[in-house]
Protein backbone atom coordinates (compact mmCIF):
# COMPACT_ATOMS: atom_id res chain seq x y z
CA UNK A 1 0.00 0.00 0.00
CA UNK A 2 1.30 3.39 -0.98
CA UNK A 3 1.63 5.45 2.10
CA UNK A 4 3.95 8.43 1.90
CA UNK A 5 2.71 11.67 0.43
CA UNK A 6 5.18 11.33 -2.41
CA UNK A 7 3.93 7.86 -3.26
CA UNK A 8 0.34 9.05 -3.19
CA UNK A 9 1.28 11.96 -5.39
CA UNK A 10 2.99 9.67 -7.89
CA UNK A 11 -0.09 7.48 -7.81
CA UNK A 12 -2.44 10.30 -8.61
CA UNK A 13 -0.20 11.47 -11.43
CA UNK A 14 -0.62 8.00 -12.84
CA UNK A 15 -4.37 8.48 -12.64
CA UNK A 16 -5.08 6.46 -9.50
CA UNK A 17 -8.20 7.98 -8.00
CA UNK A 18 -7.73 6.30 -4.65
CA UNK A 19 -4.43 8.15 -4.21
CA UNK A 20 -6.13 11.49 -4.69
CA UNK A 21 -8.87 10.45 -2.29
CA UNK A 22 -6.35 9.51 0.36
CA UNK A 23 -4.44 12.76 -0.02
CA UNK A 24 -7.73 14.61 0.09
CA UNK A 25 -8.81 12.94 3.31
CA UNK A 26 -5.45 13.57 4.88
CA UNK A 27 -5.37 17.30 4.17
CA UNK A 28 -8.99 18.33 3.79
CA UNK A 29 -9.41 19.68 7.29
CA UNK A 30 -6.08 21.47 7.45
CA UNK A 31 -6.57 23.24 4.14
CA UNK A 32 -10.20 24.00 4.84
CA UNK A 33 -9.30 25.51 8.20
CA UNK A 34 -6.65 27.60 6.55
CA UNK A 35 -8.95 28.79 3.77
CA UNK A 36 -11.56 29.60 6.38
CA UNK A 37 -9.06 31.59 8.35
CA UNK A 38 -8.32 33.69 5.30
CA UNK A 39 -11.83 34.04 3.87
CA UNK A 40 -14.12 33.73 6.92
CA UNK A 41 -16.52 31.96 4.58
CA UNK A 42 -17.45 28.28 4.49
CA UNK A 43 -18.60 28.59 0.91
CA UNK A 44 -15.40 30.20 -0.32
CA UNK A 45 -13.33 27.75 1.69
CA UNK A 46 -14.97 24.81 -0.02
CA UNK A 47 -14.40 26.42 -3.39
CA UNK A 48 -10.75 26.89 -2.53
CA UNK A 49 -10.24 23.31 -1.35
CA UNK A 50 -11.87 22.02 -4.51
CA UNK A 51 -9.69 24.30 -6.58
CA UNK A 52 -6.54 22.94 -4.95
CA UNK A 53 -7.38 19.27 -5.44
CA UNK A 54 -8.68 19.91 -8.93
CA UNK A 55 -5.29 21.39 -9.81
CA UNK A 56 -3.62 18.37 -8.31
CA UNK A 57 -5.72 15.93 -10.28
CA UNK A 58 -5.35 17.88 -13.48
CA UNK A 59 -1.60 17.97 -12.98
CA UNK A 60 -1.33 21.71 -13.02
CA UNK A 61 1.83 22.63 -11.18
CA UNK A 62 4.24 19.96 -10.10
CA UNK A 63 5.23 18.98 -6.61
CA UNK A 64 8.94 18.57 -6.10
CA UNK A 65 9.76 16.55 -3.01
CA UNK A 66 13.29 17.95 -3.07
CA UNK A 67 11.92 21.40 -2.39
CA UNK A 68 9.98 20.63 0.73
CA UNK A 69 7.07 18.90 2.37
CA UNK A 70 3.90 18.07 0.52
CA UNK A 71 1.88 19.83 3.22
CA UNK A 72 3.82 23.06 2.70
CA UNK A 73 3.23 22.86 -1.01
CA UNK A 74 -0.49 22.23 -0.55
CA UNK A 75 -0.73 25.13 1.87
CA UNK A 76 0.93 27.41 -0.67
CA UNK A 77 -1.50 26.19 -3.36
CA UNK A 78 -4.35 26.92 -0.97
CA UNK A 79 -3.03 30.37 -0.27
CA UNK A 80 -2.72 31.16 -3.97
CA UNK A 81 -6.22 29.83 -4.57
CA UNK A 82 -7.63 32.10 -1.87
CA UNK A 83 -5.83 35.10 -3.34
CA UNK A 84 -6.97 34.20 -6.87
CA UNK A 85 -10.53 33.79 -5.70
CA UNK A 86 -10.60 37.13 -3.97
CA UNK A 87 -9.16 38.86 -7.03
CA UNK A 88 -11.50 37.08 -9.39
CA UNK A 89 -14.59 37.92 -7.47
CA UNK A 90 -13.23 41.21 -6.25
CA UNK A 91 -14.29 40.28 -2.79
CA UNK A 92 -13.09 42.10 0.20
CA UNK A 93 -11.87 38.84 1.56
CA UNK A 94 -9.10 40.41 3.48
CA UNK A 95 -10.85 43.30 5.17
CA UNK A 96 -9.28 44.16 8.41
CA UNK A 97 -11.69 43.66 11.26
CA UNK A 98 -11.74 43.28 14.99
CA UNK A 99 -10.74 39.66 14.80
CA UNK A 100 -7.31 40.83 13.82
CA UNK A 101 -6.84 42.49 17.14
CA UNK A 102 -4.66 40.26 19.16
CA UNK A 103 -6.45 40.82 22.44
CA UNK A 104 -9.75 39.68 21.02
CA UNK A 105 -11.13 36.40 22.31
CA UNK A 106 -11.60 35.04 18.82
CA UNK A 107 -8.01 35.44 17.75
CA UNK A 108 -7.05 31.94 16.70
CA UNK A 109 -3.74 32.12 18.42
CA UNK A 110 -5.16 33.48 21.59
CA UNK A 111 -7.16 32.20 24.49
CA UNK A 112 -9.24 29.57 22.71
CA UNK A 113 -6.18 27.54 21.97
CA UNK A 114 -5.46 26.97 25.58
CA UNK A 115 -9.08 26.42 26.48
CA UNK A 116 -9.33 23.43 24.22
CA UNK A 117 -7.79 20.43 25.87
CA UNK A 118 -7.24 18.18 22.89
CA UNK A 119 -5.00 20.46 20.85
CA UNK A 120 -2.14 18.81 19.11
CA UNK A 121 1.25 19.52 20.51
CA UNK A 122 2.51 21.31 17.43
CA UNK A 123 -0.59 23.43 17.42
CA UNK A 124 0.15 24.54 20.96
CA UNK A 125 3.74 25.11 20.04
CA UNK A 126 2.90 27.40 17.15
CA UNK A 127 0.25 29.28 19.06
CA UNK A 128 2.72 29.80 21.85
CA UNK A 129 5.37 31.01 19.47
CA UNK A 130 2.96 33.58 18.02
CA UNK A 131 1.86 34.75 21.42
CA UNK A 132 5.44 35.29 22.40
CA UNK A 133 5.62 38.13 19.89
CA UNK A 134 4.68 41.61 20.99
CA UNK A 135 1.30 42.99 19.91
CA UNK A 136 2.56 44.89 16.92
CA UNK A 137 4.49 41.88 15.70
CA UNK A 138 1.46 39.66 16.05
CA UNK A 139 -0.60 42.15 14.06
CA UNK A 140 1.95 42.47 11.32
CA UNK A 141 2.23 38.68 11.02
CA UNK A 142 -1.55 38.33 10.80
CA UNK A 143 -1.93 41.10 8.23
CA UNK A 144 0.88 39.76 6.13
CA UNK A 145 0.06 36.06 6.24
CA UNK A 146 -3.69 35.82 6.73
CA UNK A 147 -4.88 39.02 5.15
CA UNK A 148 -2.30 38.98 2.35
CA UNK A 149 -1.92 42.73 2.72
CA UNK A 150 0.50 44.68 0.58
CA UNK A 151 3.30 46.59 2.27
CA UNK A 152 1.41 49.85 1.89
CA UNK A 153 -1.80 48.35 3.29
CA UNK A 154 0.11 47.07 6.30
CA UNK A 155 1.63 50.50 6.73
CA UNK A 156 -1.81 52.12 6.68
CA UNK A 157 -3.36 49.57 9.04
CA UNK A 158 -0.60 49.90 11.60
CA UNK A 159 0.08 53.57 11.04
CA UNK A 160 3.68 52.96 10.07
CA UNK A 161 5.77 54.57 7.35
CA UNK A 162 5.79 52.26 4.30
CA UNK A 163 9.55 52.18 4.38
CA UNK A 164 9.63 50.52 7.78
CA UNK A 165 7.06 47.81 7.12
CA UNK A 166 9.52 45.44 5.57
CA UNK A 167 12.08 45.68 8.32
CA UNK A 168 9.40 45.31 11.01
CA UNK A 169 7.94 42.36 9.18
CA UNK A 170 11.32 40.69 8.82
CA UNK A 171 12.02 41.21 12.46
CA UNK A 172 8.65 39.75 13.48
CA UNK A 173 9.07 36.75 11.17
CA UNK A 174 12.59 36.21 12.43
CA UNK A 175 11.40 36.14 16.04
CA UNK A 176 8.55 33.87 15.16
CA UNK A 177 10.83 31.44 13.42
CA UNK A 178 13.23 31.33 16.33
CA UNK A 179 10.38 30.82 18.78
CA UNK A 180 9.05 27.92 16.77
CA UNK A 181 12.46 26.33 16.37
CA UNK A 182 13.17 26.67 20.04
CA UNK A 183 9.95 25.13 21.20
CA UNK A 184 10.23 22.36 18.67
CA UNK A 185 13.52 21.47 20.24
CA UNK A 186 11.75 21.33 23.57
CA UNK A 187 13.20 24.58 24.84
CA UNK A 188 11.29 27.43 26.41
CA UNK A 189 10.40 30.84 25.10
CA UNK A 190 12.27 33.70 26.59
CA UNK A 191 10.47 36.58 24.95
CA UNK B 1 17.56 39.02 4.63
CA UNK B 2 20.94 40.14 3.49
CA UNK B 3 22.27 43.31 1.99
CA UNK B 4 22.61 42.26 -1.59
CA UNK B 5 18.96 42.87 -2.30
CA UNK B 6 18.32 44.70 -5.52
CA UNK B 7 15.35 46.93 -6.01
CA UNK B 8 13.45 44.06 -7.55
CA UNK B 9 13.88 41.99 -4.42
CA UNK B 10 11.85 44.64 -2.61
CA UNK B 11 8.79 43.37 -4.40
CA UNK B 12 8.92 39.87 -2.98
CA UNK B 13 6.44 40.59 -0.19
CA UNK B 14 3.85 42.08 -2.48
CA UNK B 15 4.44 39.34 -4.99
CA UNK B 16 3.88 36.70 -2.34
CA UNK B 17 0.58 38.30 -1.43
CA UNK B 18 -0.57 38.59 -5.02
CA UNK B 19 -0.49 42.36 -4.78
CA UNK B 20 1.46 43.09 -7.95
CA UNK B 21 -0.33 43.85 -11.18
CA UNK B 22 0.09 41.39 -13.99
CA UNK B 23 3.01 43.12 -15.67
CA UNK B 24 4.92 43.63 -12.43
CA UNK B 25 4.12 40.10 -11.36
CA UNK B 26 5.51 38.64 -14.55
CA UNK B 27 8.57 40.85 -14.36
CA UNK B 28 9.14 39.72 -10.80
CA UNK B 29 8.83 36.06 -11.76
CA UNK B 30 11.60 36.56 -14.27
CA UNK B 31 13.72 38.11 -11.58
CA UNK B 32 12.81 35.35 -9.15
CA UNK B 33 13.96 32.68 -11.56
CA UNK B 34 17.44 34.21 -11.49
CA UNK B 35 17.72 35.38 -7.90
CA UNK B 36 18.72 32.72 -5.39
CA UNK B 37 18.16 35.16 -2.52
CA UNK B 38 14.55 35.70 -3.44
CA UNK B 39 14.03 32.01 -4.07
CA UNK B 40 15.32 31.21 -0.63
CA UNK B 41 13.34 33.95 1.03
CA UNK B 42 10.18 32.87 -0.72
CA UNK B 43 10.74 29.29 0.40
CA UNK B 44 11.24 30.54 3.96
CA UNK B 45 8.05 32.59 3.81
CA UNK B 46 6.16 29.54 2.59
CA UNK B 47 7.64 27.27 5.22
CA UNK B 48 6.90 29.68 8.06
CA UNK B 49 3.38 30.13 6.74
CA UNK B 50 2.94 26.35 6.76
CA UNK B 51 4.05 26.31 10.40
CA UNK B 52 1.48 28.95 11.22
CA UNK B 53 -1.25 27.07 9.40
CA UNK B 54 -0.48 23.96 11.42
CA UNK B 55 -1.03 26.07 14.50
CA UNK B 56 -4.46 27.31 13.47
CA UNK B 57 -7.61 26.19 15.14
CA UNK B 58 -9.14 23.45 13.05
CA UNK B 59 -12.48 24.14 11.45
CA UNK B 60 -14.70 21.16 10.69
CA UNK B 61 -15.57 21.05 6.96
CA UNK B 62 -19.19 20.29 6.02
CA UNK B 63 -19.89 16.56 6.11
CA UNK B 64 -20.82 16.21 2.47
CA UNK B 65 -17.99 18.39 1.18
CA UNK B 66 -15.76 15.42 0.42
CA UNK B 67 -18.27 13.70 -1.84
CA UNK B 68 -19.14 16.97 -3.57
CA UNK B 69 -15.54 17.87 -4.28
CA UNK B 70 -14.36 14.42 -5.32
CA UNK B 71 -17.37 13.99 -7.59
CA UNK B 72 -16.71 17.34 -9.23
CA UNK B 73 -13.06 16.50 -9.71
CA UNK B 74 -13.62 13.08 -11.20
CA UNK B 75 -16.50 14.34 -13.34
CA UNK B 76 -14.14 16.88 -14.84
CA UNK B 77 -11.94 14.01 -15.88
CA UNK B 78 -13.15 13.32 -19.37
CA UNK B 79 -13.18 16.97 -20.16
CA UNK B 80 -9.65 17.32 -18.86
CA UNK B 81 -8.40 14.53 -21.00
CA UNK B 82 -9.90 16.18 -24.00
CA UNK B 83 -8.16 19.41 -23.14
CA UNK B 84 -4.88 17.59 -22.82
CA UNK B 85 -5.47 16.08 -26.18
CA UNK B 86 -5.76 19.54 -27.60
CA UNK B 87 -2.84 21.09 -25.87
CA UNK B 88 -0.67 18.37 -24.52
CA UNK B 89 1.21 15.38 -25.72
CA UNK B 90 -0.14 15.36 -29.20
CA UNK B 91 2.02 17.93 -30.88
CA UNK B 92 0.29 21.22 -31.44
CA UNK B 93 0.25 22.09 -35.09
CA UNK B 94 -1.08 25.44 -36.12
CA UNK B 95 -1.68 24.33 -39.65
CA UNK B 96 -4.25 21.96 -38.24
CA UNK B 97 -5.87 24.25 -35.77
CA UNK B 98 -9.21 23.19 -37.20
CA UNK B 99 -8.48 19.63 -36.23
CA UNK B 100 -8.44 20.34 -32.55
CA UNK B 101 -12.08 21.29 -32.81
CA UNK B 102 -12.75 17.65 -33.39
CA UNK B 103 -12.22 17.05 -29.75
CA UNK B 104 -14.62 19.72 -28.63
CA UNK B 105 -17.39 18.27 -30.65
CA UNK B 106 -16.79 14.64 -30.08
CA UNK B 107 -17.85 14.28 -26.49
CA UNK B 108 -21.43 13.40 -27.22
CA UNK B 109 -20.69 10.91 -29.97
CA UNK B 110 -17.83 9.45 -27.98
CA UNK B 111 -19.94 8.96 -24.90
CA UNK B 112 -22.65 7.43 -27.01
CA UNK B 113 -20.23 5.20 -28.85
CA UNK B 114 -18.88 3.93 -25.57
CA UNK B 115 -22.22 2.49 -24.65
CA UNK B 116 -23.19 1.41 -28.12
CA UNK B 117 -23.22 -2.33 -28.07
CA UNK B 118 -26.20 -3.64 -29.96
CA UNK B 119 -27.75 -1.47 -32.58
CA UNK B 120 -30.92 -1.90 -34.51
CA UNK B 121 -31.38 1.39 -36.18
CA UNK B 122 -28.72 3.96 -36.00
CA UNK B 123 -28.70 7.62 -36.72
CA UNK B 124 -25.74 9.22 -38.33
CA UNK B 125 -25.05 12.28 -36.31
CA UNK B 126 -24.10 14.26 -39.34
CA UNK B 127 -27.32 13.76 -41.22
CA UNK B 128 -29.75 12.85 -38.48
CA UNK B 129 -31.24 10.41 -40.93
CA UNK B 130 -31.82 6.84 -39.86
CA UNK B 131 -30.20 4.02 -41.74
CA UNK B 132 -31.30 0.44 -41.37
CA UNK B 133 -28.11 -0.87 -39.96
CA UNK B 134 -24.51 -0.07 -39.65
CA UNK B 135 -23.61 -2.89 -42.02
CA UNK B 136 -25.86 -1.44 -44.60
CA UNK B 137 -24.38 1.96 -44.13
CA UNK B 138 -21.00 0.42 -44.73
CA UNK B 139 -22.08 -1.59 -47.71
CA UNK B 140 -23.64 1.45 -49.28
CA UNK B 141 -20.48 3.31 -48.85
CA UNK B 142 -18.15 2.88 -51.76
CA UNK B 143 -15.09 3.65 -49.77
CA UNK B 144 -15.61 1.01 -47.13
CA UNK B 145 -12.32 -0.27 -45.82
CA UNK B 146 -11.72 -3.75 -44.47
CA UNK B 147 -9.20 -3.71 -41.69
CA UNK B 148 -6.39 -6.23 -41.64
CA UNK B 149 -5.79 -8.23 -38.49
CA UNK B 150 -2.41 -8.28 -36.87
CA UNK B 151 -0.96 -11.74 -36.26
CA UNK B 152 -2.78 -12.69 -33.10
CA UNK B 153 -6.18 -11.53 -34.15
CA UNK B 154 -7.02 -13.79 -37.06
CA UNK B 155 -10.69 -14.23 -36.27
CA UNK B 156 -11.36 -10.57 -35.91
CA UNK B 157 -13.17 -8.70 -38.57
CA UNK B 158 -13.72 -4.99 -38.92
CA UNK B 159 -14.94 -2.69 -41.62
CA UNK B 160 -15.04 1.03 -41.63
CA UNK B 161 -16.04 3.90 -43.84
CA UNK B 162 -15.81 7.64 -43.77
CA UNK B 163 -19.00 9.46 -44.62
CA UNK B 164 -19.00 13.02 -45.71
CA UNK B 165 -22.21 14.93 -45.52
CA UNK B 166 -22.69 18.66 -45.28
CA UNK B 167 -18.95 19.03 -45.01
CA UNK B 168 -18.84 16.89 -41.91
CA UNK B 169 -16.86 13.68 -41.67
CA UNK B 170 -18.26 10.73 -39.82
CA UNK B 171 -16.36 7.55 -39.21
CA UNK B 172 -18.49 4.42 -39.11
CA UNK B 173 -16.94 1.20 -37.97
CA UNK B 174 -18.29 -2.26 -37.38
CA UNK B 175 -16.30 -4.88 -35.53
CA UNK B 176 -16.98 -8.61 -35.19
CA UNK B 177 -15.30 -11.29 -33.08
CA UNK B 178 -13.59 -8.69 -30.95
CA UNK B 179 -13.25 -10.89 -27.93
CA UNK B 180 -9.78 -10.32 -26.53
CA UNK B 181 -10.61 -7.53 -24.11
CA UNK B 182 -9.81 -7.74 -20.43
CA UNK B 183 -11.80 -6.13 -17.65
CA UNK B 184 -11.51 -2.34 -17.80
CA UNK B 185 -10.00 -2.26 -21.28
CA UNK B 186 -11.54 -0.69 -24.36
CA UNK B 187 -10.97 -0.81 -28.07
CA UNK B 188 -9.80 2.56 -29.34
CA UNK B 189 -10.01 3.59 -32.95
CA UNK B 190 -7.32 5.91 -34.27
CA UNK B 191 -7.02 7.81 -37.48
CA UNK B 192 -3.47 8.53 -38.51
CA UNK B 193 -1.92 11.14 -40.70
CA UNK B 194 1.87 11.16 -41.05
CA UNK B 195 2.09 8.88 -38.02
CA UNK B 196 0.18 11.42 -35.98
CA UNK B 197 -2.68 9.66 -34.16
CA UNK B 198 -6.12 11.16 -33.68
CA UNK B 199 -8.65 9.53 -31.42
CA UNK B 200 -11.69 8.44 -33.33
CA UNK B 201 -13.87 6.77 -30.76
CA UNK B 202 -13.83 4.02 -28.23
CA UNK B 203 -15.96 0.92 -27.98
CA UNK B 204 -16.58 -2.09 -25.84
CA UNK B 205 -18.10 -4.96 -27.81
CA UNK B 206 -21.12 -6.89 -26.65
CA UNK B 207 -20.87 -10.45 -25.34
CA UNK B 208 -20.76 -11.80 -28.87
CA UNK B 209 -17.75 -9.68 -29.68
CA UNK B 210 -19.61 -7.21 -31.88
CA UNK B 211 -19.08 -3.50 -31.57
CA UNK B 212 -19.90 -0.39 -33.50
CA UNK B 213 -18.74 3.16 -33.66
CA UNK B 214 -20.23 6.22 -35.24
CA UNK B 215 -17.87 9.06 -34.69
CA UNK B 216 -18.37 12.55 -35.98
CA UNK B 217 -15.29 14.56 -36.81
CA UNK B 218 -15.18 18.28 -36.94
CA UNK B 219 -16.56 19.76 -40.13
CA UNK B 220 -13.41 21.74 -40.79
CA UNK B 221 -11.28 18.63 -40.64
CA UNK B 222 -9.78 18.30 -44.08
CA UNK B 223 -7.07 15.87 -43.23
CA UNK B 224 -6.06 13.19 -45.66
CA UNK B 225 -6.02 10.22 -43.36
CA UNK B 226 -3.54 7.60 -44.39
CA UNK B 227 -4.26 4.92 -41.85
CA UNK B 228 -6.85 3.61 -39.44
CA UNK B 229 -5.97 1.38 -36.52
CA UNK B 230 -7.67 -0.23 -33.56
CA UNK B 231 -5.75 -0.75 -30.35
CA UNK B 232 -6.56 -2.16 -26.94
CA UNK B 233 -6.23 0.56 -24.33
CA UNK B 234 -6.39 0.36 -20.56
CA UNK B 235 -8.34 3.59 -20.45
CA UNK B 236 -10.81 5.23 -22.81
CA UNK B 237 -8.92 8.48 -22.33
CA UNK B 238 -5.44 7.67 -23.58
CA UNK B 239 -4.29 10.50 -25.80
CA UNK B 240 -1.87 8.40 -27.78
CA UNK B 241 -1.91 4.70 -28.59
CA UNK B 242 -0.32 2.72 -25.79
CA UNK B 243 -1.74 -0.71 -26.34
CA UNK B 244 -1.24 -3.30 -29.06
CA UNK B 245 -2.71 -2.78 -32.49
CA UNK B 246 -5.25 -5.47 -33.20
CA UNK B 247 -6.43 -4.32 -36.61
CA UNK B 248 -5.32 -1.70 -39.08
CA UNK B 249 -5.55 -0.58 -42.64
CA UNK B 250 -4.01 1.98 -44.91
CA UNK B 251 -6.28 4.12 -47.00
Amino acid sequence: MASTDSELYDGLLAGDKSCLERLYRKYEKLLYSYAYKMTSSHEKSEEVVQDVFMKLWQKKGAYDAAKGKMSTWLITLTRNAVIDLSRRKQLDTFEYDERDDVDNETNPFNSTVEKTAEKHEDQKTIAHAVKSLNDEQQRIVTLFYFKAYSQSQIAAALDLPVGTVKSRLRLALGHLKKNIERSEKGGTHDE
Amino acid sequence: MNNKHSKECEQLIDYYNGQLNRADGEAFEKHLAECPDCQQELAELEALNADLVHGLEQVEPPEDMESRILTNIFDSDTETNEKQTENGDVKPDKKRSGTSNIYKKMMLPLAAALFLSVIGNIYLWSSQEPSDSLSQALVNEEEAVTLQPSAETQDMDAQMAMHEEDGQQTLVLEANNFTNLNEGEVYQVWLMEDEQPYRAGTFVPNENGNGYIVFTLDESADINWDMVAITIEGSPHNDTPQGDIVMSSEF
